[in-house]
């Protein structure tokens, strides 16, 4: 599916219906192998069409690997996966180049031998648990899309994109990803323990003979013309504004800050949020079947664009104020219609 | 487009009533308050206008509103297209399609016609229409209850009255026109008692009743002062200056040509010297004073004149002669008082036996700035109480005589006219002495303690005061006699009285000044307003009437009476006539 040309209102509406019904088939794929998440899925599929990167993070044996890998098979993109250790190298992400003997001249030559990052789907399962060293080797490829090895920059297939799990309750022997690459996740999806009708559906299909097949709904091409269709998306002055004065309350310091900012924020959002919002939004609004951003897109993106750019202080654990507490209290606090 | 104009520009109109009638809502309830407690204030300040409270309430109400429209701007159209979208779950469609109208954009005409779309919709301008109905804030019903509030306080709450009297001597609360009447009443009453106190014992009964009650009766201040302390001391200064003025009138009536010359002719009689050839008792009576026992003696004289003894018509005609002869010689001396005032001024003494020289001698001595204006009325009053006196003598001198012939009638006449005058003097004496001193109360009329303490030096005089005790040539201006000495020296008694008990009438912290006519300054207020408590409680319940006068309470009493007795014969089934 290659992009759609818009001119009109019209052709614009039907390219929305297109939209919509691909991302619903998407769904559908994803869902013949991933039950019980609900409200995550569709978080996922929205950073999945807006672009962007996502980290997942819960608890073990909640089916993380297996919905990024049903993601991938349901768009039909290239998966790769790197599980994080403490001794992964960064060679282990990016690939390095190796002496390999000619058959032909019998020389040895230097060879780039990619690793897993060369790929359209990368899973990086905890994360958390790599070195620093080597969580960074994956900021030049999750921003640039490329990657600097020997001298050399390859860049990396489109669509790319890096799922990332994190276990939130193991904290022996792991590396908490620093600022600057958390930033690069485009949203922060928490995946919830599955209740008692989705354990009953997740017993029923995985003890069975043989699992069950995830169709491929879409490709690549199509895939891109869904994202690069979700930049098009109108978007209000007022809608806009809000984005930026969501984004600017969540900063202590700055004029717009929340009444409980102060206390329970360190450090606020970036412009990279104000963008996965509105991005997020878009997506919600073409989802909605609507053409145009609206403010309550903005407020329900907010928190898994918003809860891993937050730096909480010690007052805040204090109060056992969470992200998405926070966030909430952000949102109540934003008017819509500043006078 | 239009359809989303106009619908968006409804919900903008709805939305301003409503905050319209939401600023009014507080603002009415405040105004309500205010006109309330305005009204009640201005009642209570004898205020009788409610309209005063009526702006005062809109001006409060109308303060508040605007204070709160500065706090609550109104909507603009876009925020109206925001409210639009919240609250019919339009998830932003309206206002999107207001905001991107006109861009040249797919997505934004897109979104530009699903708005349109959106607003042309019959159901969703059914909702619009509910969602934005104007609704009376919750608190406005409280308005219309404000307001029956105000409009009853309006009614009922009278414009508060002094306080007016009460039987039991306490001050209540009464109208000051009714208080005025009142005074009035009571100063006329004083009036005609001291115009008739040298005639009536009565009248002297009465006069001293009504001083008497005017120490007993507590300061009203316990009551009226509590209730309207304005109002009792309003009504102190004005009694304070009626019984001032009352004070005075009695002052003058003492210091009167009139008495004066009576007391000189008294004084002169007492001064005769034992004569042998008169009647010891005619002589002994009129050098005390006893006029009865004079005229009596005289009658008896004037018969053995007139009678067929001759021995004891020649006695009898001999005593008088001597008497007139010895009234005429001492009044040829001249008065010894007289000279010595003229004495103390610096003028010539002798001048005293001729009162046209006297008087010639006061006029030259007042222009040439020998003596001061007011001694030079006190001698002028003195002189002419002296021409009096010495007119009195010679018609004595003749009456005597005329006894001679057996005609006691213009002797009598003379020696009644000294009696009257005699009770007269001695009735505004303790008429004085009950203003003053009136028993254990200890208090004094302040005007009078003044005057005394002003006075001083030279004068002399004789104190015959019955109540004051009145002591001989104690001080005095040469405007003053012995009489209103000795009523001073009984103030001065009980001003060391109070000092000694504490309430002392020079205590400089509580000294204050009084706003009354014709009340000498540097008075103490707090000795002044004890007495002006009990005078003007002695005024208030001597012009308290009764509302209902006792023959008609008789009345009542009698036609009941013989209703009952009439019931009581005819039984109870009968119908009895009116009696």
């Amino acid at each position: 599916m290659s992009a759609p040309v818009i001119q009109d209102a019209a052709s614009a509406r039907a390219a929305a219906d297109a939209f919509r019904a691909s991302a619903g088939q998407i769904k559908s794929a994803i869902e013949t192998a991933v039950v019980g998440l609900g409200s995550t899925l569709e978080e996922c599929l929205w950073c999945l069409l807006a672009d962007g990167h996502l980290l997942l993070e819960g608890v073990p044996g909640l089916g993380k690997t297996l919905l990024v890998r049903t993601i991938s098979e349901a768009t039909g993109l290239r998966a790769g996966r790197v599980q994080c250790t403490p001794d992964l190298m960064p060679a282990d992400v990016l690939g390095t180049p190796v002496l390999v003997e000619d058959p032909a001249t019998g020389h040895r030559v230097r060879r780039f031998r990619p690793g897993p990052v060369f790929c359209q789907v990368l899973l990086v399962d905890e994360i958390n648990r790599a070195a620093p060293r080597s969580q960074s080797a994956l900021l030049e490829a999750m921003q640039e899309r490329s990657v600097s090895v020997d001298g050399q920059t390859l860049p990396l297939e489109r669509p790319f994109l890096v799922l990332a799990t994190q276990n939130p309750i193991e904290q022996e022997g792991t590396y908490p990803l620093p600022e600057a690459q958390l930033d690069r996740f485009l949203a922060k999806v928490q995946v919830p323990v599955p209740d008692r009708g989705a354990l009953n559906e997740i017993l029923r299909r995985t003890t069975l003979e043989a699992m069950p097949k995830v169709p491929q709904v879409i490709d690549a091409a199509g895939l891109i013309g869904l994202q690069s269709l979700v930049r098009r998306v109108a978007a209000a002055p007022h809608v806009l504004d809000w984005a930026i004065r969501l984004t600017l309350a969540s900063h202590p310091d700055g004029a717009h800050a929340a009444p409980a900012t102060r206390r329970w924020i360190r450090i606020g959002a970036g412009p990279r949020a104000a963008q996965a919002l509105l991005l997020l939004a878009k997506v919600r609004a073409l989802l909605a079947g609507r053409h145009a951003v609206a403010i309550d897109d903005l407020a329900a993106v907010a928190p898994c664009a918003l809860r891993h750019r937050l730096q909480l202080s010690y007052e805040a654990e204090a109060d056992r104020a969470d992200a998405d507490r926070v966030i909430a209290h952000l949102i109540e606090h934003t008017p819509q219609e500043v006078a | 487009m239009r359809a989303l104009r106009n619908l968006v520009r409804m919900a903008w109109r709805r939305l301003q009533w409503q905050r319209g009638l939401e600023l009014v809502a507080p603002g009415l309830l405040v105004a309500s308050g205010v006109a309330m407690l305005v009204l009640l204030c201005t009642r209570w300040a004898r205020i009788e206008s409610w309209w005063i409270a009526a702006l005062a309430g809109i001006g409060a109400g109308a303060a508040l509103a605007w204070a709160l429209g500065r706090l609550r701007p109104a909507p603009s159209m876009r925020g109206a297209a925001i409210e639009l979208d919240t609250r019919l779950a339009l998830e932003g469609r309206v206002a999107s399609a207001l905001a991107l109208d006109g861009r040249d954009d797919p997505f934004a005409r897109a979104a530009v016609e699903d708005g349109a779309r959106v607003a042309t919709d019959p159901a969703v301008l059914a909702r619009a229409r509910r969602a934005f109905r104007i609704a009376m804030p919750p608190w406005m019903a409280w308005v219309p209850v404000a307001w029956c509030a105000f409009a009853l306080l309006a009614w009922m709450v009278p414009t508060r009255t002094a306080p007016k009297q009460e039987q039991s001597a306490e001050i209540a609360t009464t109208t000051p026109e009714e208080l005025e009447v009142r005074a009035a009443e009571a100063e006329t009453r004083v009036q005609e008692a001291v115009q008739t106190l040298a005639e009536s014992p009565e009248a002297q009964e009465q006069l001293k009743a009504l001083l008497q009650e005017f120490a007993a009766t507590p300061p009203p201040a316990a009551a009226g002062e509590s209730a309207n302390g304005r109002d009792a001391k309003q009504r102190e200064a004005e009694a304070l200056q009626r019984a001032a003025a009352l004070e005075q009138r009695l002052s003058e009536a003492l210091d009167s040509p009139e008495l004066e010359a009576s007391q000189e002719l008294q004084d002169f009689l007492a001064a005769l010297p034992d004569l042998p050839n008169v009647d010891p008792g005619l002589l002994e009576a009129l050098k005390t004073g006893q006029m009865d026992a004079a005229m009596q003696a005289l009658e008896k004289l004037a018969k053995d004149a007139a009678g067929g003894d001759p021995k004891k018509a020649e006695a009898a005609r001999k005593s008088l002669e001597s008497l007139a002869q010895a009234i005429e010689r001492a009044e040829a001396a001249g008065s010894k008082s007289m000279a010595a005032a003229l004495e103390k001024a610096g003028l010539d003494p002798k001048l005293a036996q001729d009162p046209a020289a006297v008087a010639k001698a006061i006029e030259e001595a007042a222009k040439k700035g020998e003596i001061s204006k007011e001694q030079a009325q006190a001698l002028q009053k003195q002189a002419q109480a002296q021409q009096q006196s010495q007119q009195q003598k010679k018609e004595l001198a003749k009456s005597m005589r005329e006894c001679k012939n057996g005609s006691s009638e213009s002797a009598r006449r003379q020696l009644s006219r000294q009696q009257a005058a005699q009770r007269m003097q001695a009735t505004l004496q303790m008429a004085m002495q009950q203003c003053n001193s009136p028993g254990a109360a200890g208090w004094s009329m302040p005007w009078t303690r003044s005057k005394s303490s002003k006075s001083g030096g030279a004068g002399g005089g004789k104190g015959s005061g019955q109540g004051g005790g009145g002591k001989p040539g104690q001080g005095g201006t040469p405007e003053t006699n012995g009489r209103t000495d000795a009523i001073a020296d009984g103030k001065l008694a009980n001003k060391q009285e109070s000092a000694g008990d504490g309430s002392l009438l020079d205590d400089a912290a509580a000294r204050d000044f009084i706003r009354a006519e014709g009340l000498p300054s540097g008075t103490s207020n707090k000795q002044i307003q004890a007495v002006a408590a009990k005078v003007a409680a002695g005024l208030e319940e001597s012009s308290e009437e009764d509302p209902v006068p006792g023959r008609l309470k008789q009345a009542h009493k009698r036609y009941f009476e013989q209703w009952k007795k009439r019931l009581d014969e005819k039984g109870a089934g009968a119908q009895p006539s009116t009696p």
